[in-house]
């Protein structure tokens, strides 16, 4: 096309579209295409971006100060990763992946997306992806500065430090999923995230102790998205739980990827609603 | 933008060779009931050949994005079935989305990416995909390459829109209102460019509220009005649903101006008399010899051919006062 010229346009000198190449199966190839390209824009936006490193960084030099020398313990360390943990899991993977699933929505991206060749899942996953490893390089960069500068002791079960990681990530984006499926707004996911928010850091007690709140309470708590990452954590680091108890917190965690992904199917809005 | 020749120029290979290739898009009794209840198609059928330009005229809220939305597979049909280049286009989606390109109204690409990372995104995520700079220049963005989706003119997003449609080599087109906020120029640039798809091969299936845009596009068109089909066939077949029209302003102190043309239809359109027909030289002369014999001068003398514009309100006022 030309818009100086009559000259027709050349759609016939256009090559014919080739294979694509590389490394990755179709799947991956189209979930990484679609990550990468959700990265950059969680690159160019300055709040999300603010939100994503300023919160976390601020909080690790809260949390230094006031633990001094307890982190240098077990127990203390693991406390103040679980605390790390449980707001970036919050605020970068939950309101990050809330945020862009609404933002995409009503531009009209994700639309567009479904007419190509990507499934729902992948454009999905793709969304969570920047957040989620943004959230493990975070982590472990705290974890190594902290046993370099604070001589924090290494998680004695490193696995289930991970799984704790990787079931996090995944719950809490699926919950941001969900949460945009009732949410009109960028604005109003200020307002949406509020429960999914209070109901996860009291149930982990990230606000209060777990053992302060009434019984009843606690027991149902126990159940909360977050509740069962935080107990992975604390076992990872300290403790020698016993098989039944991480089989009944990875239970927990994978009923809530379950749950999750069945409400997304269901509910999940992928046209603008203004 | 470069000059040299490619070396595999564009060309339909019949894919799926062995036997007739089946219809592009086959629509029949399509109906779509919005959550809402709302009624947006309300049985439509149609059907569009690998190579043709197929044109789905209406107003606003006609059913047409309705439609290409059931198309694109973006949405269930209530009732009635669907086939896209043979295949359902929900349930059987990974079979057609390699094989169309489609552009939404709202276009849909996200602001914050250059527009060669829009491009090469999508290209990444195609199974074949044609070289992103190519496929630019021919839609003059190369200059643009490196410039946000946000930051794009109007015009510029809708040709970054069809750049991307066109990445896969598709064998089919959906184009939702192509060209609104072009410019003129742009305009037909784009017409250009769709023409050239198609003699290429390309099936394409055009929904526009531009009757020029039809006109000068379409092998063949359907014209939706709340929810229907009110009228199919080429723009001729169209045009000849509609006559030809003779008006002037109607002199009170007159004899009988009705007796002037025997055989047309004439009537009386507020204080102008009309006169209908399909032939529109051989009433205007009759009327003009009428007048000459009567020495009547025939104030505001009008004559306009049928034309698609006029044909297609006048399909709207009848589908309307038949409701």
């Amino acid at each position: 096309m030309s818009t100086t010229t009559d000259a027709p346009p050349r759609v016939a000198a256009l090559p014919a579209a080739a294979p694509a190449r590389g490394p990755l199966p179709g799947s991956l190839r189209r979930t990484a295409a679609l990550a990468g390209a959700e990265g950059r824009m969680l690159r160019r936006n300055r709040t999300a971006l603010f939100t994503a490193l300023a919160l976390p960084v601020g909080f690790v030099a809260l949390v230094a100060s006031v633990a001094g020398a307890r982190l240098a313990t077990p127990t203390g360390a693991a406390g103040a990763v679980n605390l790390l943990l449980g707001v970036l899991l919050l605020m970068v993977v939950f309101y990050n992946v809330l945020s862009a699933a609404v933002a995409r929505r009503e531009e009209g991206v994700l639309q567009r997306l479904r007419t190509g060749e990507a499934a729902d899942e992948e454009v999905l996953t793709a969304m969570a992806v920047p957040s989620a490893a943004l959230t493990v390089a975070i982590a472990a960069v705290f974890g190594v500065a902290g046993a370099v500068a604070l001589d924090m002791p290494l998680p004695g079960r490193p696995l289930l430090l991970a799984l704790a990681v990787v079931l996090g990530c995944a719950v809490m984006a699926l919950l941001a999923l969900v949460t945009a499926a009732f949410t009109r707004t960028l604005e109003s996911a200020q307002i949406t995230s509020l429960p999914v928010i209070a109901v996860c850091g009291l149930g982990a007690g990230l606000f209060v102790p777990a053992d302060a709140l009434p019984g009843a309470l606690a027991r149902v708590a126990g159940f909360t998205p977050l509740a069962p990452v935080v107990e992975l954590v604390r076992a990872g680091w300290i403790g020698d739980p016993s098989a039944a108890d991480v089989a009944v917190w990875t239970a927990t965690l994978l009923a809530w990827v379950l749950l999750g992904s069945l409400v997304v199917r269901a509910r999940f809005r992928w046209s603008p609603r203004s | 933008m470069t000059t040299q020749t490619p070396a595999e120029p564009l060309q339909r290979t019949g894919r799926g060779a062995g036997g007739p290739a089946p219809a592009a898009v086959e629509v029949r009794d399509l109906r779509r009931t919005h959550a809402s209840g709302a009624e947006a198609v309300r049985g439509i059928s149609f059907t569009v050949q690998p190579g043709e330009v197929f044109g789905l005229l209406g107003t606003n809220g006609a059913g047409k994005t309705s439609t290409t939305e059931v198309v694109a597979g973006l949405a269930a049909a209530t009732s009635g079935t669907v086939r896209v280049l043979g295949h359902d286009p929900v349930r059987e989606r990974r079979r057609v989305r390699p094989r169309t390109g489609v552009v939404l109204q709202s276009g849909g690409l996200p602001g914050d990416l250059t527009v060669t990372e829009a491009a090469t995104t999508w290209a990444a995520t195609l199974t074949a995909a044609r070289p992103v700079g190519d496929v630019l220049d021919v839609l003059d963005l190369t200059r643009r390459a490196s410039t946000t989706v946000k930051s794009l003119s109007g015009g510029e997003r809708r040709r970054l829109d069809l750049a991307v449609a066109l990445l896969g080599d598709p064998d089919l087109l959906l184009l939702d209102e192509p060209t609104t906020g072009l410019d003129a120029e742009s305009r037909r640039a784009v017409w250009d460019l769709v023409r050239d798809l198609s003699a290429a091969g390309t099936a394409v299936l055009l929904t526009t509220h531009h009757l020029e845009e039809a006109e000068h596009l379409a092998d063949r068109l359907a014209v939706m009005h709340r929810g229907l089909v009110v009228a199919e066939g080429t723009v001729a077949d169209v045009v000849a649903t509609h006559r030809a029209e003779v008006r002037w302003h109607r002199d009170a102190g007159r004899p009988d101006d009705t007796a002037l043309a025997p055989g047309d239809a004439v009537s009386f359109d507020g204080r102008h008399v009309v006169v209908r027909t399909a032939s529109l030289q051989r009433t205007l002369a009759r009327v003009l010899a009428w007048a000459d014999a009567q020495r009547l001068e025939l104030p505001e003398l009008r004559a306009t051919p049928a034309s698609l514009e006029t044909a297609f309100l006048a399909l709207a006022r009848s589908a309307d006062e038949t409701r």
